[in-house]
């Protein structure tokens, strides 16, 4: 692994906020500290950048362990959540800094810079101070000043929080493509499941200062390893130990976790060859282009969607559903299932 | 209704703070100008260009730029360490900061007595440090110290760290940071910090009375030949000395404003 984090733990006063973390992130990947707040994400990011200093364990880029090496010599390149663009330097002059202080000559950074800005359509800013950007553009222009000395590792701190909704959605695609373009082994923190899911390519989930689990988005979103995961990423109903027709079961205690988009909801007059469930229907949101249902499956909370163009449900209906899938939990630790009949069986959900 | 429209509320107002700077700052500073100027131009010119007059400035002169200059390496260390890093004793030295500020100026001469003076501490030293210009220059560079670093300090926390640890990250090193990142960001209040440190310091009376021995020609600074000279009841030359000091305020107010105008960002 080119990133290699080795037992790190860090106590602040009393408080232990990291539990011995080890985990190692492949060269010119994108990963994701993903987890709540107080979960040690940002603390981990900062330990691995050098701004706080760990109370055990170990991080080495490359083989070295830089521990001991300044922030200033790690060749590591970092993004704030509110940028900490240099006010008093032009967009040019912010994105130049790093490659002056390394000596570079006044005509290779002029090469590097404009570079720089044509691949990431900053050219028409370069002579702009920061607080003549919008959020978005201070958002790339932090983005190209961290990776334009050549970083061996780029950490970002919640890179998308202070942004409006639509610019964020638009910049991590652009963060995205930009990073793998480039080839920037790359770790960000978010507290957004959505976030890390669209742009990662393996996430880190964070709780309690331990690792629940790590893996691709799509293996953390089908194959839960804990139930802290399980509710924390997506929308999900977790029921306390359901009978369920179609699955092998072990003994109560035991509990499901069902996404929404793995129930099928079957009125009286439409026919199904699979094993059902009887539910109610308790209330029935419309949300465009699919409807939400809250269902009453043996006095436990279900949730299904439903596409807006069948036909309508009725509060208080009693229908009949199909469960495709389900991850058990026995334990707290998670087994994906699939309805036995159903073939053949699908090995990943495409997202 | 809109508050910020309400003529009613705007007219008194402008007129209260009009009528207070006119009793308490224009009457004083345009009665000092006529006072100094009633013998007329040349007697004037005549007190100013006194051998004790030119002394006072010359006193006064070096004990301002001497602990501006400190101030300035102790302001910038003081308020750097107390926003940027964390350490035991902090808030204690924070408060003991602005100590200087809330002592009386006389316990202050009092207490360098006590150390320098002839049954104090420090008495065996080989140089005469009370009643001498180096003890004016104690008192002026600790009255003086609150006014940087109290400036800087609220401003470093408010503004974060973290334009420093980018220009790290980004290879700088410590004076590359300190030049080119946090002075020019930190130029506004370090002037403001700057022109009230040389104005107490052209203006101090009280630790400095205590401890000068108002000695002519040798230990006097402005504010005392002027309290010296209205003393001795040559209220023409007390008046004269004192415009001294009132132009040289003028002129640091102005000279901050040129030079340190509010920037963009």
């Amino acid at each position: 692994m080119y990133l290699e984090i080795n037992q790190i733990a860090k106590n602040f006063k009393q408080q232990t906020v990291l539990k011995e973390i080890s985990f190692g992130v492949k060269a010119g990947s994108l990963t994701a500290l993903l987890g709540p707040s107080g979960s040690g994400k940002t603390t981990l990011l900062r330990i691995l950048a050098g701004l706080e200093t760990p109370t055990t364990g170990d991080v080495a880029i490359d083989g070295q362990v830089i521990n001991r090496v300044k922030p200033q010599d790690r060749g590591i390149g970092f993004v704030f959540q509110n940028y900490a663009l240099f006010r008093y330097l032009t967009v040019y002059d912010n994105i130049a800094f790093g490659l002056r202080t390394q000596h570079w000559s006044e005509d290779k950074i002029k090469a590097r810079v404009d570079q720089l800005l044509a691949v990431t359509g900053l050219t028409a800013l370069a002579q702009r101070y920061p607080n003549q950007l919008s959020g978005g553009q201070k958002q790339r222009v932090a983005f190209v000043r961290a990776i334009a000395p050549n970083p061996k590792v780029l950490f970002l701190d919640e890179p998308f929080a202070a942004l409006d909704t639509q610019i964020r959605q638009e910049l991590r695609g652009w963060l995205k493509q930009v990073i793998h373009q480039m080839g920037i082994t790359s770790i960000f923190v978010t507290h957004d499941h959505t976030e890390a899911i669209e742009i990662a390519d393996e996430i880190v989930v964070m709780n309690d200062g331990r690792v629940e689990q790590i893996g691709t988005p799509a293996d953390v979103y089908n194959q839960p390893a804990s139930q802290f995961v399980a509710e924390f990423i997506g929308h999900s109903s977790l029921l306390e130990s359901p009978q369920l027709a179609g699955y092998q079961l072990p003994t109560a205690p035991y509990q499901v976790q069902i996404r929404p988009e793995q129930v099928a909801i079957f009125k009286k007059n439409e026919p199904t060859a699979l094993p059902t469930q009887t539910a109610t229907v308790k209330h029935v949101t419309f949300c465009g282009a699919l409807i939400n249902v809250e269902l009453d499956l043996n006095g436990q909370r279900l949730f299904a969607t439903r596409q807006a163009q069948q036909a309508p449900l009725l509060i208080g209906e009693t229908v009949q559903l199909t469960i495709n899938r389900l991850v058990l939990f026995k334990d707290n630790v998670g087994h994906a299932q699939h309805l036995q009949p159903l073939q053949p069986v699908r090995r990943s959900y495409a997202l | 209704m809109n508050l910020f429209q309400s003529r009613r509320i705007k007219w008194p107002l402008l007129i209260i703070t009009w009528l207070f700077m006119l009793v308490l700052l224009i009457l004083p500073i345009v009665l000092v100008f006529t006072q100094a100027f009633a013998a007329g131009w040349r007697h004037y010119f005549s007190v100013l260009g006194d051998l004790t007059t030119l002394h006072a400035i010359n006193l006064s002169v070096a004990a301002t730029v001497l602990s501006v200059g400190i101030n300035l390496v102790l302001g910038l260390s003081a308020a750097w360490a107390i926003a940027f890093y964390d350490f035991p004793g902090k808030k204690l030295l924070n408060t003991l900061i602005d100590l200087p500020l809330s002592v009386s100026p006389v316990i202050v001469g009092l207490i360098f007595i006590l150390i320098f003076g002839r049954t104090g501490w420090l008495q065996g030293l080989h140089w005469q440090v009370i009643f001498a210009p180096p003890a004016i220059f104690i008192v002026t560079i600790f009255v003086t110290f609150p006014f940087v670093a109290r400036e800087l300090i609220p401003f470093l926390i408010a503004r974060g760290r973290e334009e420093e640890q980018t220009a790290a990250f980004l290879g700088a090193h410590f004076w590359q940071i300190l030049r080119q990142i946090t002075l020019p960001a930190i130029k506004a209040p370090l002037g403001t910090g700057l022109v009230l440190a040389t104005a107490r310091a052209l203006g101090e009376f009280g630790a400095v009375a205590v401890v000068s021995g108002n000695i002519p020609d040798k230990t006097l600074t402005l504010p005392l030949l002027v309290q010296n000279l209205y003393n001795d009841f040559k209220f023409t030359d007390a008046f004269a000395v004192a415009t001294i000091l009132l132009l040289t305020t003028f002129l640091i107010i102005t000279l901050k404003r040129i030079l340190i105008q509010p920037q963009k960002g």
